[in-house]
């Protein structure tokens, strides 16, 4: 069986720690060896995101010692996989043997919907739902990793289920880490935009798949139309496994 | 227009409660976004046209003072009398100075960003008396109203026609229509008049070529064409940073920036100036100059991480891809540049702790560069005006971000690197969490979290993952894979 390292962002652990589990139970179900490293915490994305280089390039360090024995890591948020990729070699050029390893690790962290279709050759979990779902382009999905086709082809891959078109799919749901709680009235104006057109879809259940965006739609959508439910990707297909493994 | 980024917050909170001028914008957006995909899918290859001009710009601003030199050494032999101005106070003056000597009383002008920057018209209209009437159409309304430009490519895209009309109305003496044809027709006899009796026009630059000595200027109005050709004497303005080394660079440029700007291939006017007019020839200034504006960028381009900056083709084409921009409007950003192009610029020219509203009210979610055509990577450009401002920066502006934040951060690092200390904290935010929360979701939340909860829930899940890896370890773990199994057997007997 092949090994796959998990790699749960911290609000994953603290706040969606279903979310985590659904990775667990779906990358199971493929036949997955799975691993979690107990002493991984968060990747540096919010110091990262604020500035503050010095801690950034601490916890990238730290991080890269934990994972850079794996050969495949996993991780349910294209954001946090973005940090790890994309701004750890930028924050260690110039240590030169840190970045080395930075860079290697990189090639090696997978966000999960590319891991199953690019990686692992799987477009089919063999799962069914009845029912209209609609999908949200995730920003650090689409554009900083460009990862783009491989979450619809495995939502395209559940049996029965019929996917609306989203209009302004791409556009971000206002999230932002910090942004949200520094600029309230912009990110939440701009969640209301994203959920009038989920609206507008027809559809039950907004699927995303960065769990930055879930907390932000999921939220807003609890608060103000509590019969419409955001949610994570993952959770989709390991809830709807034919055999009903995770149900 | 004068710059006043400081007040960002309390114009955007005018500015993102008018959900007819948002909706508006995101109409506006969609169309644009549809004629610039069609215009840019037109070409052979996309992808190879955009990597073109990211390396044109690229190496264009690597070797900005050889190519700057040589545009000087050229124009100068065709003719034109080539200025330097060191800052917006030295390029009004020298304008001024122009004015001055050549008797002028009435300005016509192409519409002209960098003329914004340095708000020319105000000073001239103060310093030198004369009268200035912008050419362009939307810019014309923009200045009659007296308000900032709303785009920089269409400065009055987010004003009705009622609003138009009635400018027009109470400025140039319309007979109130809202029919566009006769609103630009009056518009069109309004400016022909005072085309006629301009003694200078003073216009931006779109591209100066080096190997040429020439400008390049593109319009789809008419407006640019009349300023450089009617009056005795033209002005040109220009940032350092818009010069290309030769006409085929230059023009791969203007193509990606009408494809990327309006959806057109090419603009109805393109001018090609090579100076004033000989002696016979009918039509031009007899007098031309080109003012070379610093203000800040020579900082810039000292800077190899920030040089990037000064690839910009001002195309507009961030504008429609960016979700604060479309939200907030141009207004709060407090200068003539709003947008991710301005929160790009903005914070080197102003300084970083006058503008830093700009570059966090953004949600890093690379909308423009993924369409930017000149190759600037906004993203990073936001990091490092962030971390400049954490770590302080005198050459930008920046004093020492927050101690207070710094740490905040620290103590937050410390934690992130002992997990038994990150569970410790974890476990403590999830029970202040849970004081406010029922059935899994949280409804209200202390201190700064309070601007989450005060617009939306948040999730709090019954466990850890933590707390699930280790019961699905003991538990789990052998039924699931008994499952897999089974499942996998099943699967081959489809």
């Amino acid at each position: 069986m092949q090994k796959v390292s998990l790699f749960i962002p911290c609000a994953v652990d603290a706040l969606m720690g279903d979310v985590g589990a659904d990775t667990v139970e779906l990358l199971s179900s493929l036949g997955f060896d799975l691993i979690y490293h107990e002493e991984q915490t968060c990747c540096g994305q919010p110091a990262v995101s604020a500035g503050h280089l010095e801690a950034a390039r601490d916890i990238a360090r730290r991080f890269i010692e934990i994972f850079e024995d794996d050969e495949i890591i996993v991780s349910p948020s294209g954001s946090c996989v973005n940090t790890v990729k994309n701004d750890y070699p930028r924050l260690l050029a110039g240590e030169g043997d840190w970045q080395r390893r930075a860079e290697a690790l990189g090639e090696r962290v997978w966000e999960l919907s590319q891991f199953l279709v690019d990686g692992a050759g799987i477009e089919d979990v063999n799962a069914a739902f009845a029912g209209k779902i609609a999908y949200h382009k995730s920003c650090h999905i689409l554009r900083a990793l460009g990862i783009d086709e491989q979450p619809l082809k495995l939502l395209n891959h559940v049996q029965g289920a019929e996917i609306a078109p989203l209009n302004a799919a791409e556009v971000c749901c206002g999230f932002g880490g910090q942004f949200a709680l520094k600029y309230p009235l912009i990110s939440s104006t701009l969640v209301d935009i994203k959920t009038e057109n989920f609206l507008k879809s027809g559809a039950d259940i907004l699927i995303v798949s960065d769990p930055g965006c879930l907390l932000n739609i999921g939220g807003y959508l609890h608060r103000h139309h509590p019969d419409r439910q955001a949610m994570h990707l993952v959770s989709f297909l390991a809830r709807n496994l034919k055999g009903g493994v995770g149900a | 227009m004068r710059a006043d980024p400081q007040n960002y917050v309390k114009v955007m909170e005018e500015e993102v409660v008018k959900r007819d001028q948002i909706e508006f914008m995101a109409q506006v957006g969609a169309v644009f976004n549809m004629l610039t995909a069609n215009a840019l899918g037109q070409l052979e290859d996309h992808g190879l046209a955009r990597e073109q001009s990211e390396a044109i710009r690229e190496n264009t601003v690597e070797n900005l003072p050889e190519l700057l030199e040589e545009f000087e050494r050229n124009a100068v032999a065709n003719g034109m009398e080539v200025l330097w101005a060191a800052d917006a106070a030295e390029a009004c003056a020298i304008i001024k100075d122009l004015a001055v000597k050549h008797e002028v009383k009435v300005i016509t002008k192409g519409k002209s960003m960098i003329t914004e920057e340095i708000d020319l018209n105000h000073y001239l209209e103060e310093e030198a008396g004369v009268k200035i009437y912008e050419g362009d159409l939307g810019e014309l309304i923009v200045q009659m109203r007296g308000t900032a430009p709303f785009h920089i490519v269409g400065p009055a895209i987010n004003l009705n026609i009622q609003q138009i009309a009635q400018t027009l109305v109470d400025n140039i003496g319309m007979e109130y229509t809202e029919e566009a044809t006769e609103i630009a027709g009056n518009v069109r006899d309004f400016m022909r008049r005072q085309f006629e009796q301009a003694d200078m026009g003073i216009t931006g630059v779109n591209m100066a070529v080096a190997s040429t000595g020439s400008i390049v200027l593109v319009e789809n109005e008419g407006n640019i064409r009349w300023s450089t050709g009617a009056p005795r004497v033209h002005v040109a303005v220009m940032s350092l940073e818009k010069v290309a080394a030769n006409t085929a660079d230059a023009f791969h440029i203007m193509d990606m920036l009408s494809r990327s700007c309006t959806g057109q291939g090419m603009t109805s006017y393109v001018s090609v100036i090579n100076g004033p007019k000989d002696a016979g020839e009918r039509d031009g200034a007899e007098k031309m100059y080109v003012v070379i504006l610093d203000n800040g960028r020579s900082k810039i381009y000292a800077d190899e991480e920030l040089r990037q900056a000064l690839r910009c083709i001002r195309c507009g084409r961030c504008f429609i891809a960016c979700p604060v921009y479309l939200t907030v409007g141009a207004y709060p950003y407090g200068w003539c540049y709003p947008g991710p192009m301005g929160a790009v610029i903005s914070p080197l020219l102003l300084g970083l702790d006058d503008t830093y509203h700009i570059y966090e009210a953004c949600t890093l979610c690379g909308g423009c560069e993924s369409v930017c055509p000149a190759g600037i990577k906004h993203v990073e450009m936001f990091h490092h005006y962030r971390a400049m401002k954490a770590a302080g920066n005198e050459t930008f502006g920046a004093s020492r971000g927050s101690a207070l934040e710094r740490a905040g951060f620290k103590g937050w690092a410390a934690a992130v690197k002992n997990p038994a200390l990150f569970e410790k904290s974890m476990g403590l935010l999830r029970f202040y969490l849970g004081l406010g929360s029922e059935e899994g979701q949280v409804h209200k939340m202390p201190g700064p979290l309070k601007a989450w909860s005060d617009y939306r829930d948040l999730p709090r899940a019954e466990k850890t993952f933590r707390q699930y890896w280790a019961e699905w370890q003991k538990t789990g773990k052998a039924e699931n894979e008994a499952a897999a199994k089974a499942d996998e057997g099943g699967r081959d007997n489809e």
